[in-house]
């Protein structure tokens, strides 16, 4: 199972865990939600090299590929998907890795934020439907949202 | 934002929502890295109608689609939270 698909299941059971659910519990389903969207980016760029793990050449191309999304870029560029020609199911990606990425912020870096359980919860659903229907549009179109939103262009 | 905008965003997340629509409030906000934001706040009844993944992120998606037609670029944070976890309000 891949990394992104992972994070949206480790969120999902840290909402399932327990009637005395933290707010530890919360802030980390919200965190995992945003990586999950931001790791299933890096799987989609790096699924043009294959899957020669063993060869050292495509290996190291792997992981300078992987670790080309920006935070930042991605929420700018997410933001501009919507007026673009992509597919509408990668459109709502594009809302969705916006929306909590700005809501991880909160969650990671500050403690006086208040996260509610229902919020939490409803956001750990929409990531999954995002996630889940990211994977089911074709990979040629999936590749080049991933690419538009991590690579920078010569004029960036 | 405007009050116009503040009726017309209230109105979208009612026709969304429907019977299960208790409130909204929306305010303005700026990102560390000068992004800018719509945080939406929006209070529903689960004992009236739960909420389907579809039907919020289509929210999103309405929110967002208004604002970009007006040429702003404020992106929409929805959060939906049940009434009987929001202080003030009768469950």
């Amino acid at each position: 199972m891949p990394l992104s698909s992972d994070l949206v299941k480790t969120a999902e059971e840290r909402c399932e865990l327990k009637p005395s659910i933290t707010e530890a519990d919360l802030r980390r389903a919200t965190s995992d939600c945003y990586y999950a969207m931001f790791h299933a980016i890096c799987e989609t760029l790096v699924s043009v090299l294959g899957s020669d793990a063993g060869n050292d050449a495509i290996r190291e191309a792997y992981d300078v590929l992987y670790r080309q999304p920006d935070h930042a870029y991605l929420d700018k560029r997410c933001r501009e998907v919507s007026r673009l020609d992509f597919d509408p199911r990668l459109k709502a990606f594009a809302r969705q890795i916006s929306e909590m990425q700005n809501k991880r912020h909160q969650a990671d870096y500050y403690p006086l934020a208040k996260f509610s359980r229902t919020n939490v919860f409803n956001d750990v659903a929409k990531t999954s439907a995002t996630v889940r229907s990211f994977h089911d549009t074709a990979q040629a179109e999936r590749v080049r949202f991933a690419f538009f939103v991590s690579l920078r262009g010569r004029k960036d | 934002m405007t009050d116009d905008l503040k009726r017309h965003f209230e109105e979208q997340v009612q026709a969304a929502l429907g019977a299960a629509f208790v409130s909204v409030e929306v305010s303005a906000h700026d990102e560390e890295d000068g992004l800018p934001y719509y945080e939406v706040r929006v209070v529903y009844d689960a004992e009236l109608g739960e909420l389907s993944a579809d039907t919020m992120l289509a929210v999103t998606e309405k929110l967002w689609a208004t604002e970009t037609q007006r040429g702003g670029d404020f992106f929409p944070v929805t959060y939906f939270t049940d009434v009987s976890e929001v202080e003030g309000h009768a469950a």
